[in-house]
């Protein structure tokens, strides 16, 4: 499969900066990275001509996230007292305050499926009919939480609490 | 937002989003300009969206362009697989489909009528995927969690040892398998039927479905065939008097692997 290699390696480099911005955590991410360049490798003959090789890669990569934080969901991701303690140490962002630091520590505590939306459109530019392939939804589903996902996000950078825990949210 | 909505039509937030990710037509760009021109309020808001966006391609621009570990190199992600499945291969123990054992008699061998049983096997087990693949609550009789069972049933029903391949170096699982009525197809003045045959499922996790269908019949010996009707293809052989088809609404290269497996796995475990 010397064409796999050729087509693949482009793309690692974006497939790193989503998988980090999911994880944020760097050797967790180049895990999950290695796993989806296995899984695609494997999958290689039974991909479809046609789809996008970028969001199919991004889709594998996705679901494997997905299945991590669903078996790792057993335990709670966080000591709620702790989350309080971080809450009152963490100064809110300021007006200037778009500093890559707050950037993603405010972006970890949206949910995975807003994350998603907000990176694979905000950082990655895929078009919304891609997101919709990456994350197995109409593309309708993108739009709305795209939408809904921006404006959590800019409650958090405004220094806002939100209402529910992190990591327990599931938007449709 | 590829759609085009007709002139008139209000504009909407998803719009407004796409306004921020300029994935809107011309046309309708031009609307929302207007729009937003009209209100400041609604343009800050979006311009904060924007700003949010490129706030976090900055954060994460280092990564992007820190040098890409050697373990992620797609050379080395080919290479490990390549040792991982000469291991594979090398374990004799994984055996799979043995066949054939102690079935003597019945013996047909190859021919027209060889051919004309396969042809009518092949009808089978496009049937048996078509009528199966869609089904979402019962897809098999029994599912591949009751492992042992489905083993011994599976055997027990078709008279030999048929252990389901492991098609998981493809990225296939096994759901489970079904029992089906055998081809009751009179060829060549032999009656085919009698013994039935044997529909084994796999998902690959994203929808992807395909079947190994396994009916024994007293031919050997026939190569690869393969057909295609509308978007499902199947290769069909027989060896070890059974026909076996694998079929899947799958690319014809990525059938052919799933194929070569199943018969390698086979050779293997039926050698004496």
């Amino acid at each position: 499969m010397p064409q796999a290699a050729a087509l693949l390696e482009p793309l690692i480099p974006a497939l790193r900066r989503y998988a980090f911005a999911l994880t944020q955590d760097h050797a967790g991410a180049d895990d999950l990275v290695q796993d989806t360049l296995e899984r695609a490798i494997t999958r290689w003959v039974l991909r479809s001509a046609d789809p996008d090789l970028r969001a199919w890669l991004f889709a594998i990569l996705h679901n494997r996230f997905i299945d991590m934080q669903r078996s790792r969901r057993r335990r709670p991701l966080h000591d709620t007292l702790d989350e309080e303690a971080d809450a009152a140490a963490a100064p809110p962002a300021q007006e200037g305050g778009l500093l890559g630091r707050d950037m993603l520590a405010q972006l970890a505590a949206l949910s995975p499926d807003h994350q998603a939306v907000l990176l694979l459109v905000g950082v990655e530019g895929m078009a919304y009919a891609d997101v919709a392939q990456v994350l197995g939804v109409p593309v309708g589903t993108v739009m709305s939480r795209l939408s809904r996902a921006r404006e959590q996000f800019r409650r958090l950078l405004d220094g806002e609490r939100l209402p529910m825990a992190p990591g327990l949210r599931r938007v449709k | 937002m590829t759609d085009p909505k007709p002139t008139g039509t209000p504009i909407g937030e998803d719009d407004l989003q796409a306004w921020v990710d300029r994935q809107l037509p011309a046309e309708r760009a031009a609307l929302v300009r207007a729009y937003l021109a009209a209100h400041p309020d609604q343009a800050a808001r979006l311009d904060r969206y924007a700003a949010q966006g490129q706030g976090l391609a900055a954060a994460l621009r280092t990564k992007f362009e820190e040098p890409v570990p050697g373990r992620l190199r797609a050379d080395a992600v080919l290479a490990r697989r390549r040792r991982h499945l000469s291991g594979h291969l090398a374990r004799a123990a994984a055996v799979v489909l043995v066949a054939g054992l102690g079935a003597a008699g019945g013996w047909i061998g190859h021919g027209w009528a060889g051919r004309d049983r396969l042809q009518a096997a092949t009808a089978s087990a496009v049937a048996a995927y078509q009528t199966f693949s869609v089904e979402v609550r019962h897809p098999v009789e029994v599912r591949a969690e009751e492992g042992a069972h489905l083993v011994q049933w599976l055997s027990n029903r078709l008279a030999l040892p048929l252990t389901p391949p492991d098609l998981a170096p493809l990225g296939f699982r096994l759901m489970g398998g079904r029992v089906l009525p055998a081809a009751g197809v009179q060829a060549g003045g032999v009656q085919a039927g009698g013994v039935p045959a044997a529909l084994l499922m796999y998902d690959d996790g994203q929808g992807a479905r395909l079947t190994v269908y396994v009916q024994p019949m007293g031919i050997d010996g026939e190569e690869f065939r393969y057909t295609q009707q509308g978007g499902v293809r199947t290769i069909i052989w027989a060896e070890r008097r059974m026909a076996l088809a694998v079929t899947g609404q799958v690319p014809q290269a990525g059938l052919m692997a799933v194929a070569r497996r199943v018969r390698d796995e086979m050779a293997r475990g039926g050698a004496p």
